[in-house]
């Protein structure tokens, strides 16, 4: 099976202003994503898993065409997409954000706002098609006709969310990327959307990528899955490994700090039953450590770690950047 | 009394709290005829869904509602009646014996003030003392002692939380903390490392919490009980094992199935149709409009809490298939 979606070697640096009054003789530089690689196949679910300033949503904006990459490529269906893309290349790839309330014009219906990607893509003959076209989809996600009168004030926060990937569905993707797709949801409404999810990945038969910091619903979107520590890939592979017995230190560290009701747990809770080799938090994105980002927290590091940076290497079914891999 | 859990005196005792917000169209109810019991030392957890009244609780407890809210009922904080207290008696209670750890430490230092100093506000000399200086390194405050001209913005979420909590806890050492979603924004990592500060202050000083959250996994790792909230009502209160071996409601019951870590990997979560919007309205049970178990009498009336087992479960249905 051939990759639908391709990256190779996704790179964004973000240069940081000096600050007032003085002048710097080299501007900072924030390495956002570095060298960051992957493939997606059709009807596959990546999931991209990562803390803050892990790099995850700069990528997702560069899969959209929102920034332009300092370097890499960014492949669907064998076209090269660059960061300044023709109308039909943004079809491609469509985003669907965080929050799906800042998404919508809330002084127009969700009627106005489906139709608007068919008219701006020229999709549908007339006025009555694209109807037909906004109604077969909201149908597919689960509503019905009468969401569309209505203001994105007057519905419900799970059905926003599945308006918002309709919108994204309408101009026929071929890669969605989704953006931490149920972080803003209830429980009893996140079930819904993942449900949705599982379903349209075998029905449209499109390369996904989730980026979420939600391990559980990662498990249960994705068929593949990559661990991002400070702009790089640590980790990749088949997802029921990465996300349950992965190699690299910093995932393992990732999935023990997961809470896990136990249901077995009589007495109070201790300080003892939580992870106690969770350690150290994320340092800041414009001064990530030399060699191994991770070696600072890591209890496994040593002198190579601090001096070089671990290149990925194939370990059986994963893709590992670690100079002591478990 | 139906809820109380221990046969101990309870620290706190929370009777039929109602707290309204003034809205457009006149007052809305936010939290409706809660009632519960905290004893001593122990962690009660306040989960649900946004909108749900979790923080309208904490807010009321502290006695901080906005103007124009209202509340009603009776809150007993070591032997006081703390709704009763006029403002300026309520002040040697808050923060001193009774804390709050908000969800943004952020919005709660001053953005132009060093943390450090900050911290000596509340500390004082203590700040000098050498056990002192010792737990706020073992909390991973170091790097404040270190720091000491550094403003907030200079620390992350993580370090501005535990600080906050540091604040709360070791300022006064108070009896009862209320945690609003303390580690909401923080990471995964900072999350277990925050929650485990906390069990450990627990173990260290026997103060009690509340801890309020919208996550079910968190609240079962860090709490002894648990209220499940929908709509502005208790509906279920329990020891967490009791809560997953046995959910009772059939909005409990809803929440544990739509958990990911409870579900087996091949099959679908189940997924509870609707929306809890306008759930704080409804003269009957909240959750009616969604339950698979409604009954005529659900939407008339809210039914009276009944122990079930180790549980307190306000439910029609419940009652009815115990034979109550």
């Amino acid at each position: 099976m051939s990759a639908l979606l391709s990256v190779d070697g996704l790179t964004r640096r973000f240069a940081l202003p000096g600050s007032f009054g003085r002048r710097r003789a080299e501007p900072r530089i924030v390495p956002a994503a570095e060298d960051v690689s992957f493939a997606v196949a059709a009807g596959e679910v990546l999931a991209v898993v990562g803390e803050s300033g892990s790099g995850k949503t700069t990528v997702a904006r560069l899969l959209a065409g929102l920034d332009t990459a300092t370097s890499g490529t960014v492949t669907v269906a064998g076209r090269v997409l660059s960061g300044d893309r023709t109308p039909a290349d943004q079809r491609l790839v469509q985003l669907v954000t965080q929050n799906p309330r800042a998404a919508f014009n809330r002084r127009r219906t969700l009627r106005h706002a489906l139709h608007q990607p068919l008219r701006v893509h020229g999709l549908g003959a007339d006025r009555a098609e694209r109807d037909e076209l906004v109604l077969a989809m909201v149908e597919r996600v689960g509503l019905s006709a009468d969401h569309l009168d209505r203001l994105p004030g007057e519905v419900s926060g799970g059905e926003l969310a599945r308006l918002v990937l309709a919108r994204a569905l309408l101009v026929r993707p071929r890669v969605l990327v989704l953006d931490e797709p149920t972080a803003s949801l209830d429980a009893s409404v996140k079930a819904t959307v993942v449900n949705l999810l599982l379903r349209l990945r075998t029905e449209l038969d499109l390369a996904i990528v989730v980026i979420t910091h939600e391990i559980d619903i990662a498990r249960r979107l994705a068929d593949r899955a990559a661990v991002m520590y400070l702009g790089r890939i640590v980790e990749s592979g088949p997802a029921e490994r990465v996300l349950s017995n992965p190699r690299h230190p910093y995932p393992r560290m990732l999935l023990a700090s997961v809470p896990v009701p136990d249901p077995q747990r009589t007495g109070r809770a201790s300080a003892a039953a939580l992870g106690a080799g969770i350690v150290g938090e994320v340092p800041s994105v414009t001064a990530p450590p030399p060699g191994c980002a991770y070696h600072p927290r890591c209890p496994f590091a040593t002198e190579v770690c601090a001096g070089h940076r671990p290149p990925i290497e194939s370990l059986g079914e994963v893709d590992v950047a670690c100079h002591h891999p478990r | 009394m139906t809820n109380a859990s221990t046969a101990e005196e309870p620290l706190l005792r929370v009777r039929d709290l109602d707290v309204g917000y003034r809205g457009p169209f006149g007052p809305v109810p936010a939290v409706r005829g809660v009632c519960f019991d905290v004893a001593p030392g122990e962690i009660l957890g306040l989960v649900g869904e946004s909108g749900s009244g979790k923080s309208s609780v904490c807010t009321a407890l502290m006695g901080l509602l906005p103007d124009g809210a209202t509340r009603t009922g009776g809150i007993e904080f070591q032997g006081e009646d703390l709704a009763a207290m006029r403002e300026r008696d309520l002040r040697r209670v808050r923060g001193r014996r009774l804390a709050l750890v908000p969800q943004q430490p952020m919005t709660s230092l001053a953005p132009t003030t060093p943390v450090l100093r900050q911290l000596r506000w509340y500390l004082g000399d203590r700040l000098d003392d050498v056990e002192v200086r010792e737990t706020l390194i073992g909390i991973g405050l170091g790097p404040v002692l270190d720091r000491p001209r550094d403003l907030p913005g200079s620390f992350s979420g993580g370090q501005l939380q535990r600080v906050v909590i540091a604040i709360a806890v070791l300022a006064h050492e108070p009896a009862l903390l209320l945690a609003d979603e303390p580690t909401t924004t923080l990471d995964a990592t900072v999350q277990a490392q925050v929650l485990r500060l906390l069990l450990t202050l627990r173990d260290k000083l026997g103060l009690a919490m509340v801890y309020v959250s919208h996550d079910l996994a968190v609240v079962s790792t860090i709490c002894d009980r648990v209220g499940v909230m929908y709509g502005g009502r208790l509906v279920e209160t329990a020891p967490v094992r009791e809560l997953f071996a046995a959910p009772r409601h059939p909005y409990t019951r809803a929440l544990i199935a739509a958990m990911p870590a409870t579900t087996p990997a091949d099959r679908p979560l189940r997924a509870v149709e609707g929306s809890a919007e306008g759930a704080n309205l409804l003269p009957g049970c909240p959750f009616a409009p969604r339950c698979p178990h409604v009954a005529d009498v659900c939407r008339e009336r809210m039914p009276a809490a009944v122990r079930h087992g180790a549980a307190d479960v306000r439910c029609h249905w419940v009652d009815r298939e115990a034979g109550r």
